[in-house]
């Protein structure tokens, strides 16, 4: 293998499992907030009082 | 921190505010009813910095519709240091229904006098400090949108915020005074807190206060009992509100001079004027269908201002690297050339990577440049032409025309159980569906609130423009039929007549509220502000670059492997594809796409198409990214001769063999089916349990019923013409038969 096969490989790994690393990581921060899955990765997740947070308690 | 509240009535400038003090771009529209939710920010001055919290619209604290209850809960639970009532200055008297209701909390309260300016263009006054020993309140006159005695307003907030604040009510000399005070020292026994405001609205028998305080209850169901022959009015909602009005009138009223006369009726006249044309009983709905279409026109016309006839021939800069970027035979609308711009650049880009890599392995060259880059490149050729369309929505709901959109059509609306309030969530569906799912809770049925929530993904967001443009654009460029603005506008006069069936579907069957009253202001029309477009364009190009760096990004990789792979983990050719891992699953789902025109009936080609669907439920940009993901490997099978931008349909349509109504199924079928991943979660949190599972179903079914409809129609038009005109005739012979027998008998 050359070094760019192995580097092309290696960024696409790292692409893929990012995405779905964030995308896991947002929704638990999401819950543990309290929020609706749909404020996933709001910046005022930690200060929201909304009717969905509200639902979800 | 302390942690000041933005109230007041709907589309009195609260968000324009709070943008204008925590430096956010939330949204703002000249309509009521824009925030929905509470949202946080903070102020920052060189004293001291402040939480800020933008809530909802209301016009009254009663607990009727969700916004209503937010605020209330807010300002009553929260305990804010200050309540900054934000006024509508040219609409005071209706505004300050609401600071009667602050007054009976104890929380300190400033008012802000929004929109100064326009009382004064108008040639009116507000005497300020007249108003400021009336209210018993600091009052500070200011003009948001101006930026104008924004730092006196918070100032004077600060201060108030550090003195305590006795709540008092304008209703002690109403009728029933004497209840309140006895209902209000009863509760503080109780210790309740703010049991001034717990009184008055026990008084009124909120519904939420009666539960709150059974106790309390008696004592005012006893003073009904006793004054019931005095003549007294025994709906005390009623007089509380009356009373709340004839005080406005008495004591705030005198503190406003109003324009003069002909001043005043210059005024109205203008608004009045554009009203008479847009509002007309008969013009109002082809004139909105017209608008529409104009905008259409701009955004996707291959032939604007149907000048092809005069500019036969015509293709400028010949043998440049612009030639056919601005027309060719046809001038094209600014949408398109927009779309052929960036279709150029990232051509460009993609070439100067191919270039970098020149002498890697060729696979490395087929992931990096047709599978990544072509997928991302194909999703943002669109982003200007889907911003230039959203634009124009914006600039329809800053200058109060979606507003009379929602006006005019409510008519229309009440004949399928819905109404025109309904419609605005509804617009907002085709910027996105998820804000415009939130926005149902501005609906007072819940009813009408799930039937919304179901039909707003029929109105094509912004992530499936590329869709249409795309399929359209290629059924013009493959079968040299129709033209792509024209197919685009059907497709979403599709989406609409799709929801209209489906509400009077749902009011024949499953609803059964009555029809929702339609309650709403018209704002004034204003000149929409620059800023606030400029920030609603970068939030949504923001969105889109977001979910081309990262989803789209991801799922391109996913699909060349999974397209580039047998299920033994062997590598394949670009010509080979057929026997991949995606093939292998999009072939297994064929026969069921069969009835929709785009299953097994197709050449081994075939499956890409549903593919393709698939991936959108993840993000609907989906589907035109697999497209340029894969459309250059067939492309080294099927030589194409599609042109720039859509290329990658007219491959697809050259490989799979695929007719035009099953083009305009798929099209149909990815507007109308399950959603985003983003809109199903949204629609989870807004919708109970049960309703969630059969809405999913719903928009299956909805979707492979319309598509199929489509297909059989547009293909066999001829045969389902004679079959149909056959059954009528059965029908009319059968209905003459039971005639004759019912005379006979």
């Amino acid at each position: 293998m050359t070094p760019i096969e192995i580097l092309t490989i290696i960024g696409c790994v790292a692409v893929v499992s990012g995405t779905i690393a964030l995308s896991i990581v947002r929704k638990i921060k999401a819950k543990k907030s309290g929020c609706a899955p749909s404020c996933c990765g709001c910046k005022y997740a930690s200060q929201c009082q909304s009717a969905n947070k509200e639902k979800t308690k | 921190m302390k942690k000041f509240a933005l109230a007041g009535n709907p589309n009195s400038g609260k968000t324009t505010l709070f943008n204008i003090l925590t430096g956010s771009t939330a949204h703002v529209g000249n309509w009521p009813g824009v925030t929905v939710d509470k949202r946080e920010g903070v102020y920052k001055c060189a004293d001291e910095s402040v939480v800020l919290v933008d809530l909802p619209g209301i016009y009254s604290l009663s607990p009727y519709t969700s916004e209503e209850v937010i605020s209330r809960n807010f300002i009553l639970d929260e305990k804010p240091d200050c309540v900054i009532n934000v006024v509508d200055a040219t609409n005071i008297e209706r505004n300050l229904y609401l600071t009667t209701q602050l007054l009976e909390i104890d929380v300190p309260i400033v008012v802000a006098l929004n929109m100064i300016d326009e009382v004064e263009n108008n040639g009116g006054k507000i005497y300020v400090e007249k108003l400021e020993k009336k209210l018993g309140l600091p009052v500070v006159a200011i003009s948001a949108l101006k930026g104008s005695g924004i730092e006196k307003l918070m100032t004077r907030a600060i201060e108030a915020s550090k003195k305590r604040r006795q709540a008092t009510t304008v209703l002690k000399d109403s009728p029933l005074g004497h209840l309140i005070a006895d209902v209000s020292i009863a509760l503080e026994a109780q210790n309740v807190e703010n049991p001034l405001f717990h009184a008055v609205k026990l008084v009124e028998l909120d519904e939420i206060e009666v539960l709150m305080h059974k106790s309390s209850v008696k004592m005012v169901e006893e003073f009904k009992r006793t004054n019931t022959d005095k003549g007294l009015n025994l709906d005390f909602e009623a007089v509380v509100a009356d009373n709340r009005y004839k005080h406005v009138t008495k004591h705030y009223s005198p503190t406003v001079q109003k324009a003069k006369k002909s001043q005043e009726n210059e005024i109205v006249s203008k608004s009045d004027k554009i009203d008479r044309v847009l509002t007309h009983k008969i013009w109002a709905i082809p004139m909105f269908l017209l608008i529409m279409f104009a905008v259409f026109h701009i955004t996707f016309s291959e032939n604007f201002l149907f000048l092809a006839p005069l500019l036969d021939g015509w293709l400028p800069f010949e043998g440049t690297a612009f030639e056919g970027v601005f027309a060719d035979g046809a001038l094209f609308s600014p949408g398109v050339i927009l779309l052929n711009l960036m279709t150029a650049f990232t051509d460009w880009i993609i070439s100067l990577v191919a270039n970098l890599l020149g002498g890697s392995p060729e696979w490395v060259l087929g992931l990096i440049c047709d599978g990544v880059l072509g997928g991302i490149s194909s999703v943002l050729s669109f982003v200007p032409q889907v911003l230039m369309l959203l634009s124009f929505i914006s600039i329809m709901e800053d200058s109060g025309y979606m507003a009379r959109v929602a006006f005019i059509l409510d008519r229309l609306f009440k004949k399928f159980g819905l109404s025109g309030r309904a419609l605005i969530p509804m617009i907002m569906g085709f910027g996105c569906s998820v804000p415009a799912m939130v926005n149902t809770r501005t609906l007072s049925s819940e009813q009408e609130r799930i039937a919304t929530i179901r039909v707003i993904p029929f109105f094509s967001c912004g992530a499936k423009l590329p869709i249409l443009t795309a399929v359209a654009g290629a059924i013009v460029s493959k079968f040299g039929v129709g033209n792509p603005d024209v197919i685009t506008y059907s497709m979403y006069l599709l989406g609409m007549a799709v929801a209209i069936v489906s509400i009077i579907t749902m009011k024949a069957t499953v609803m059964n509220d009555d029809d929702a009253p339609f309650i709403m202001e018209l704002p004034a029309y204003r000149a929409p502000s620059i800023k606030n477009l400029a920030i609603h364009l970068w939030s949504k190009a923001k969105h889109f670059l977001e979910k081309a760096f990262t989803i789209i990004f991801a799922s391109t990789i996913v699909i060349w492997v999974v397209s580039h792979f047998t299920f033994d983990w062997r590598f394949l050719a670009d010509e080979q594809m057929n026997d991949s891992i995606l093939a292998g699953l999009g072939k297994l789902l064929m026969p069921i796409f069969t009835p929709l025109g785009f299953g097994s009936q197709l050449t081994e080609w075939g499956w890409v198409f549903i593919v393709a669907a698939i991936t959108g439920l993840i993000a609907k940009e989906n589907v035109i990214a697999t497209f340029g993901t894969l459309a250059a490997c067939i492309g080294t099978v099927v030589v194409s001769g599609g042109e720039e931008g859509v290329g990658e349909v007219v491959s697809m349509i050259t490989a799979t063999g695929i007719t035009i109504p099953a083009l305009i199924s798929f099209i149909a079928f990815n507007m109308l089916t399950i959603p985003c991943f983003a809109t199903v979660a949204t629609a989870k949190a807004e919708l109970p349990e049960k309703k969630f599972k059969t809405t999913l179903l719903f928009w299956f079914v909805v979707s492979f019923i319309a598509s199929s409809v489509i297909y059989v129609v547009g293909s066999w038009w001829w045969t389902v013409f004679i079959v149909l005109a056959v059954a009528v005739a059965l029908g009319f012979v059968l209905k003459a038969i039971n005639k004759r027998r019912a005379k006979q008998q």
